[in-house]
């Protein structure tokens, strides 16, 4: 319940954070959300999100939901024209999953993408801006504004001793901001 | 009526003598904006500064209140004509009617700048922005944002201009934009089908790998778009061009109707003349509506069944595959339809009579020579196929394919119209080609502006 409420601080607090984009929005579809994320979590096509282990999410699973389709064997020349209402269903659990075998690489490797979390410092707030700093550049290739730095500051740190938890959703978090989607 | 036209002269005299209610007022306006939307014929309306003369709406009093600053201003017809150009200019960043945007702005959207309802067209206020389209430039054609370290080199670039005309040419030559996105731009066009295709079981009527190679080819690298009406070659799988026969070949159990490339060169037509466009868009029709139905769909943009693009020809349909099409419900569309299928009718489809699928047979019909498209008499399907090129319909349905590729639907704004109609004019000026258009669309403000 309690990385419930804090997934729900990150998302509410970025929604809130981007709410004031004026450009007219396009959303990406399947395949350069793919090449987004794939480039955002260093995953390769094959690690980066399956759905029981076996069903490839972006090419079976979401692919429709995400805009979209295969001409060859389903016979449809054209993918949804705007989002449905399972899109943001869909684009939040690639991400999710996507998040959570980043962050499965990261424990057995030398972390990268998650080091400030998982260097075995203590975690305090610094620590968390610093995690946040890397996914912003990742994600949305910028730099993190200070309204979202001020944000991270009030963050309770009650989950720190579990910075794999903590990572994935900040990693969720900022991944599912509509600016990861729109451009 | 006498005491009409005293009150009508009176009105006259008194407008001669004072500034209010003059229409050459409307004129002097548009001297100074010629090119506003709203003085298209040399004059705006009275409303444009009054309610009802002389009650000024809000842009009027603004303009009033501005010319009495000037102390000759003595509402003469000629103080206010010498004295107008001087303070339009300076209510031209008022908000006079407190809608959110300047009068300027107004004035050039073709908006009301007295009316809060009448705003300028969403686009209108849109700044162009080389950072955004750096990033939509990599989403769109390079299927994926830049990086971090991309956008921040992107920011340092002195000639931000021919950097993002650089970057986009890089793109226009990715594996995602040649091997996917044109490929998602050519299945509505093609409309593959893996069970009849070259991987069909049990049957296979055509290799569609073909089609999607000569697209690919033809709008890529600079050429001459008309290609895809026009070309007279095929795209081999090494990406070789050939003018060559490509005959069919067997493939143990499998009923091969067609699979390579038989037509003659002489008589193809670039994408309309492949083998997997004649059989599946032919199959066993004598007259070969889906055939011309398709072609205009796909490369000229109109959709006949959508009852676009209708150009009766008299006397027509002559209905000779006794289909009746002359029956009153149908004869208008097909008045159209029948004339621009006669040329596709000596090609043969499955129901092959000599040769094989896709391949010319001048016997098959007597008619080919009787067609029509766009009111213009064709002889054969290569006229036809000359005619669609050069037509403005053709440059149109280019300048569709890539405002739709990027922007996911067709153009709706003012803005985004005049873009469009930009694009395709100027096709021809762009050598027909895909890239140079693509390169013009990118540097307007519907793809770059925020």
């Amino acid at each position: 319940m309690q990385q419930i409420k804090i997934v729900l601080f990150f998302t509410i607090f970025f929604l809130y954070a981007t709410a004031g984009m004026s450009s007219p929005g396009l959303w990406k579809r399947q395949t350069v959300l793919q090449n987004d994320l794939i480039q955002a979590l260093e995953l390769d096509k094959t690690s980066l999100c399956s759905e029981i282990d076996r069903l490839r999410c972006f090419e079976d699973v979401h692919q429709i939901s995400l805009g979209g389709y295969d001409p060859f064997s389903q016979g449809r020349f054209e993918g949804i024209s705007s989002p449905a209402l399972t899109t943001a269903i869909s684009f939040e659990r690639v991400v999710q999953i996507a998040c959570a075998n980043r962050m499965r690489f990261e424990l057995k490797t030398t972390p990268k993408l998650f080091k400030p979390l998982l260097s075995g410092s203590s975690i305090d707030r610094q620590t968390v801006i610093n995690q946040a700093s890397i996914l912003f550049r990742r994600f949305h290739g910028r730099d993190i504004s200070g309204e979202e730095r001020s944000g991270l500051a009030s963050f309770p740190l009650s989950i720190k001793d579990n910075p794999e938890s903590l990572g994935q959703m900040l990693c969720v978090a900022i991944g599912t901001m509509t600016e990861f989607l729109i451009y | 009526m006498f005491i009409c036209r005293i009150v009508i002269l009176t009105l006259f005299g008194f407008a001669s003598l004072v500034a209010q209610a003059i229409p050459n007022n409307t004129v002097f306006f548009c001297q100074h904006y010629p090119e506003a939307p709203s003085c298209g014929v040399g004059s705006v309306a009275c409303q444009y500064c009054h309610v009802i003369a002389p009650t000024l709406n809000a842009y009027g009093a603004d303009l009033k209140q501005d010319l009495e600053q000037f102390e000759e201003y003595d509402k003469t017809v000629e103080s206010f004509s010498r004295l107008l150009p001087l303070s339009l200019p300076r209510i031209e960043d008022l908000d006079s009617d407190q809608d959110g945007f300047s009068n300027i702005m107004e004035i050039n959207a073709g908006s009301e700048p007295w009316n809060d309802v009448s705003k300028p067209d969403p686009g209108e206020d849109l700044v162009y922005d080389f950072d955004f389209a750096f990033r939509r430039v990599g989403t769109t054609y390079c299927g994926q944002s830049p990086s971090y370290e991309a956008r921040q080199s992107f920011v340092l670039k002195t000639d931000k201009k021919q950097e993002l005309s650089r970057y986009l040419a890089q793109c226009l030559q990715s594996s995602y934009w040649r091997d996917f996105a044109l490929q998602r731009l050519a299945d509505k066009r093609i409309r593959p089908n893996l069970a009849l295709g070259v991987d069909g079981d049990p049957f296979i009527i055509g290799d569609y790998n073909y089609d999607y190679r000569l697209f690919r080819h033809i709008l890529t690298e600079g050429r001459d778009a008309r290609l895809l009406l026009l070309a007279d070659f095929h795209v081999a799988e090494d990406g070789s061009v050939t003018r060559d026969i490509i005959p069919d070949y067997r493939i143990p159990q499998k009923f091969v109707l067609g699979n390579g490339q038989p037509l003659i060169p002489t008589r193809r037509a670039g994408m309309l003349t492949t083998q997997w466009f004649l059989s599946s868009n032919i199959m066993f029709a004598i007259m070969p509506r889906n055939a011309a139905s398709q072609a205009y769909r796909a490369y000229l943009g109109i959709d006949i069944a959508k009852s676009e693009g209708l150009f009766p020809i008299a006397n027509e349909p002559k209905d000779y595959d006794a289909a009746g099409v002359k029956s009153p419900a149908c004869a208008f569309c097909h008045s159209t339809l029948d004339p621009m299928s006669y040329a596709f009718s000596t090609f043969e489809g499955l129901g092959r009579r000599q040769g094989p699928v896709g391949s010319y047979n001048p016997n098959r019909t007597t008619w080919e020579g009787e067609g029509y498209l766009f009111n213009q008499p064709v002889n054969d399907l290569s006229d036809w196929a000359s005619v669609a090129a050069e037509s403005d319909f053709f440059k149109q349905n280019l300048a569709y394919m890539i405002f739709e590729q990027a922007i996911g639907r067709r153009p709706v704004t003012n803005l985004e119209q005049k873009v469009w109609q930009d694009l395709w004019q100027s096709a021809e000026n762009d050598g027909y080609s895909f890239d140079r258009m693509i390169d013009r669309f990118v540097s307007s403000k519907v793809f770059g502006g925020r």
